[in-house]
């Protein structure tokens, strides 16, 4: 009798103590196992880095195009993995279509029609997007509205203080682009007499886009110009003005009243074809649609 | 003393506990060792769990302390590729023409480009006189000592560089000098500073805590200016972490939702504070695993010690215990058990000094047993061997239907040999005696030294007839034995009688067996001794005829008979004589079968109604009163009465009643005279006197056989009937008178 009680007694010590060490198992904190998930996710997210084999699209050209179509880049990314797209700084229209037709990018990015001698090259001009330019202030800058003459006064310096238009009293630092901006070439064509005024020469003059929207940022009681779709991706806060009383909103274009746009294209020498179509093709599609009007876009003419 | 009484007092305790709950050996080993190894086992544990938490914190602070300076430095370093790009932007030549000519215009248009592309919160260029020629920020904020100090010594001459914390948070500073040099001699004055902020807010943060997993608070001036932590965390965790960091040491912050932190935080410039928070989840993780790892052991080395508490007590207790059992069972009784000795051990060595000791005390035992049963003197086995002996064997020879014969053998006059030739010799007679049966007996038959001069052997599967030849064998030997001093005792030889009791012809129970035995041997003494008798009980004739329902009568009134020997010795061989001499004088009178046998057992029966008189009166001596006399003449009727209670003895009883009646009436109890009185009753009343006056009486001298011949001459007619006496006296011719003298 002792014997098998000492022996049924050991064997279930022994069964007991395994379980108690195997249910203990099932311990382990669930903060532990939270953190294992994220550190293997993040492990994974890792291996996406840069270097892995991709096919690059190169995009590039003018600076009004950057902004929008960076956004729309990384959503073409995320939607084909397989694509790249690189969008260097700004070349400026005239870079772009320059760059393309000598083959440096596969698509380029201009935010005004040909000129005569471009147009002679023979290359794909594509709208896929349209946007509304305003001129704009720095924040010191309290006014938001200007009339046409007030606009001409100033860009011909026959308005110098701020005073004059309502505004703080100081003097008015005016930034201007090239005469070859693009923007410029909608107020030349919109605002009366503003393309004969040409530039001043006391006004400070900005190469790019870029540098326009950080000069109106940055120097205070400065006016430019610049566009909503910037304004919205990049410099939001930027007090944008009304133009004889109509503000530059998308409503306004629908009814005409603030006629004001520009055309944003892709430019591609031939036909668009492989990676290049399928980036365009998104961008004119439904889904480059959406993004284009979730940031103060409007879609491209849908004629050509 | 007073610890000698502690001790004394917790021993009775524990005693006292001991008895009540029966704490055994098992306990006492199992629980303390239990208790013991597990309280070590669990404050190592403890210890240990301890030492890991203290040690994980350790590492936990170092981490912080080290994300912390690696992120300072970081800053450091960024601050310095900000010096650079100050240097590089005061020292462009254009920008320098610029500001000699205090061209605004040129210097909005080399600076915001700059701007842009570098992303800094604010360039500034100053005049000599630190006036501000042009500026371009973002934000307009206000003036910091770190920045302004920077600024001074750029308008010195000195390039610089520093960080600081502004109401918005982490900035970076550097100033330069900007020179000119109109004389192209390499005589560069300063003419003016530029100066650089760039900002490390919010979304610079949190790159660093993409890259290193840290938390960044930047507080100016005891709030928070920038931070890495999303807004209801801060707001959870902000009076918590101003608070260790104003106790001046590391702690841990705890937020709402099991998110623990360590709070490293370093001062930064004139009123800014730096606090890495480094979160605790993996260590804590690891922590917890740790401490549920020692748990998890700590358990199973507690059911471990558990389990070996268990077998060392079991090691200890099993052999204890064995012994135990065997060892009670000796001491109830059970000699023959041993203990199984398994080991070589203290404990093997202890079961075999115990089996030792036991075999010691059964040797012992058993010389004393037989000691105890045997009479060293005669060389026989003793009384109590014997009486166990004969119980034993009646048993048997009742189960296997084997007849046992019981011999009863007395040394005849053996006082008187004692008293003559003494002790010693007394002794040998004994001694010699013992051999002489011994040698007469086989090994089976059990001989026995019953008293001091009586002897008893009982013969397995023996019927009396050869028990008989057997106790012949050994008289005539004893007989012829040349005893010392024989000559002395009556007869000239010294001899034994004998008497034969058997089973289950005469009785089955050991007591009514000696007692048959015994009577047969007094039967012996009592015809002259030196002779075999072997039981006869008439009763037991008369039981083979009478009916069953009769046989409780018989044993009965067989009881009556013994008890009333037992009172009067001398009735028993009296009633045998008188038996005797009936038969004869009804045989020489020609009587019938019948008449015969009634004879014969009135003859035994006739004193029984003696059962109902006291044995004093029965021996008495002298003179009997009149109401003793009354009484003692009493006893026919009283007989009568006895016998008539069974039927076949129905017969018998006249004889009974009248065998004290005389011829000439004068008897009692009815005072019948002649022909009256029962023919057998008359016989009866003759053999009856005679030989009441042949024996020895309590109330008489004994006479001679010629004394009592002419007594009953004399008395013929009057007490007896004279045809009787006249054929009884020619009956005693014709015997052999001293072939059948009896009484001793």
């Amino acid at each position: 009798m002792d014997r098998r009680r000492v022996l049924t007694a050991f064997i279930c010590t022994a069964i007991l103590t395994f379980i108690i060490l195997a249910v203990s198992g099932c311990w382990g904190s669930d903060k532990a196992a939270e953190i294992k998930a994220a550190e293997s996710k993040a492990q994974l997210n890792q291996s996406r880095a840069p270097g892995s084999q991709r096919t690059i699209l190169m995009v590039g050209g003018s600076g009004s195009n950057l902004p929008i179509t960076r956004v729309l880049a990384r959503a073409f990314m995320e939607r084909y993995p397989g694509i790249g797209v690189e969008i260097p700084e700004s070349l400026g229209s005239t870079g772009g279509i320059k760059s393309v037709n000598e083959g440096l990018i596969d698509i380029g990015l201009t935010a005004r029609e040909f000129l005569p001698a471009e147009r002679e090259l023979g290359l794909e001009y594509i709208p896929y997007a349209r946007v509304l330019l305003s001129f704009a202030v720095n924040n010191n800058v309290n006014i938001d509205n200007l009339t046409e003459e007030q606009l001409l006064g100033i860009y011909t310096a026959k308005i110098t203080n701020w005073k004059e238009v309502g505004g703080p009293d100081h003097e008015i630092v005016v930034l201007t682009r090239e005469l070859s901006d693009s923007s410029r070439l909608v107020w030349n064509n919109c605002l009366k007499g503003f393309e004969k005024a040409g530039n001043l020469p006391e006004a400070v003059l900005l190469r790019t886009d870029q540098a326009m929207n950080e000069a109106i940022r940055s120097i205070p009681y400065s006016i430019g110009w610049t566009d909503l779709g910037a304004v919205t991706l990049e410099y939001p806060g930027t007090p944008m003005l009304n133009i004889n009383g109509v503000s530059p909103r998308y409503e306004m274009v629908l009814n005409g009243d603030y006629p004001y746009i520009k055309e944003l294209a892709f430019v591609t020498k031939g036909q668009p074809a492989g990676n290049a179509l399928k980036f365009i093709s998104f961008v004119r599609g439904w889904e480059g649609t959406r993004i284009l009007m979730d940031n103060g876009y409007i879609a491209a003419r849908k004629d050509k | 003393m007073a610890f000698k009484k502690i001790n004394q007092a917790l021993f009775d305790l524990t005693n006292r506990l001991e008895y009540k709950y029966s704490i055994g050996l098992r306990t006492k080993i199992f629980i303390p060792f239990f208790i013991v190894t597990f309280s070590i086992i669990a404050a190592i544990s403890y210890y240990a769990m301890n030492l890991v938490d203290t040690k994980i914190e350790e590492m936990q602070q170092e981490k912080a302390y080290g994300v912390l300076a690696g992120t300072i430095e970081d800053f450091r370093k960024e601050t310095a590729s900000l010096e650079a790009y100050a240097r590089l932007l005061a020292d462009s030549p254009e920008l320098e023409k610029a500001v000699a000519g205090n061209n605004k215009k040129l210097l909005y248009e080399l600076l915001a480009p700059a701007k842009y592309y570098s992303g800094h919160q604010k360039i500034q260029i100053f005049g000599r006189n630190k006036e501000i020629i042009v500026e371009l920020f973002n934000r307009a904020s206000e003036g910091n000592s770190a920045e302004g100090r920077l600024l001074d010594r750029a308008i010195e001459g000195v390039t610089g560089s520093n960080f600081s914390v502004t109401g918005n948070g982490l900035e970076l500073y550097a100033a330069s000098p900007i020179h000119f040099d109109p004389t192209s001699y390499g005589l560069k004055v300063p003419i003016g500073a530029l100066v650089v902020d760039r900002h490390i807010g919010d979304p610079e943060l949190a790159g660093i805590k993409d890259r290193s997993g840290v938390e960044i608070n930047i507080f100016h001036a005891g709030k928070l200016a920038a931070s890495t932590l999303t807004l209801e965390t801060r707001a959870e965790i902000m009076p918590q972490l101003i608070a260790s960091m104003e106790g001046g040491d590391f702690r841990v912050v705890v937020s709402g939702d099991r998110n623990e932190y360590l709070n490293a935080w370093e001062e930064i410039g004139d009123d800014g504070k730096i606090s890495v928070m480094v979160p605790n989840e993996y260590l804590l993780a690891a922590k917890v695993e740790l401490s549920h790892d020692i748990i998890r052991i700590t358990i199973a080395a507690g059911v471990l010690i558990f389990l070996s508490s268990f077998l060392l007590a079991e090691l200890i207790l099993r052999p204890l215990t064995n012994m135990l059992t065997v060892t009670t069972a000796i001491t109830n009784g059970d000699l023959s058990r041993r203990i199984r000795v398994l080991t070589g051990d203290e404990l093997g060595q202890l079961g075999k000094a115990i089996n030792f000791m036991a075999d010691k005390i059964k040797a012992r035992l058993d010389e004393a047993e037989l000691l105890a049963t045997v009479d060293g003197l005669a060389g026989l086995y003793n009384h109590r061997y014997f009486q166990q002996r004969l119980r034993e064997e009646l048993n048997r020879a009742e189960r296997f239907k084997y007849p046992l014969s019981l011999v009863m053998m007395d040394i005849d006059y053996f006082k008187k040999y004692n008293d003559s030739q003494g002790h010693p010799a007394g002794d040998k007679v004994i001694q010699v005696l013992g051999q002489i049966i011994k040698r007469n007996i086989r090994g089976v038959d059990i001989a026995a030294r019953y008293g001091g001069e009586e002897f008893a052997i009982i013969l397995i599967d023996t019927a009396p007839e050869e028990a008989y030849s057997v106790c012949e064998r050994i008289r005539q030997e004893v007989e012829g034995f040349p005893f010392e001093g024989r000559d002395t005792q009556p007869g000239g030889i010294l001899s034994v009688s004998a008497g034969i009791a058997a089973a289950p012809v005469n009785a089955t129970r050991q007591d009514d067996l000696i007692k048959m035995a015994d009577d047969a041997l007094y039967k012996a003494k009592n015809t002259n001794r030196n002779r075999v008798v072997i039981y006869y009980s008439v009763l037991d004739e008369l039981k083979r005829v009478v009916n069953e329902a009769e046989h409780e009568r018989i044993n009965t009134i067989k009881t009556f008979i013994s008890m009333i020997n037992s009172k009067d010795k001398y009735t028993y061989g009296h009633s045998e004589r008188v038996a005797r001499y009936a038969l004869l004088i009804a045989e020489a009178m020609d009587l019938d079968e019948s008449t015969l046998k009634t004879i014969k057992i009135g003859a035994y029966l006739h004193d029984i109604g003696k059962i109902e008189i006291d044995r004093e009166l029965l021996n008495k001596t002298g003179e009997l009163s009149r109401d003793e006399l009354g009484l003692l003449q009493r006893h026919p009727e009283w007989g009568a009465e006895i016998v008539k209670s069974v039927d076949s003895l129905i017969e018998v009883a006249p004889l009974v009643l009248y065998h004290h009646e005389s011829f000439n009436g004068g008897g009692y109890p009815a005072g019948l005279a002649g022909e009256e009185i029962p023919l057998s009753a008359r016989i009866l009343k003759v053999a009856d006197s005679f030989d009441a006056m042949t024996s020895l009486r309590p109330y008489q001298k004994k006479r001679t056989f010629q004394q009592a011949r002419e007594e009953m001459v004399r008395c013929s007619g009057t007490d007896f009937d004279p045809v009787i006496v006249e054929t009884f006296l020619r009956i005693l011719e014709n015997i052999d008178f001293d072939a059948s003298r009896m009484v001793s």
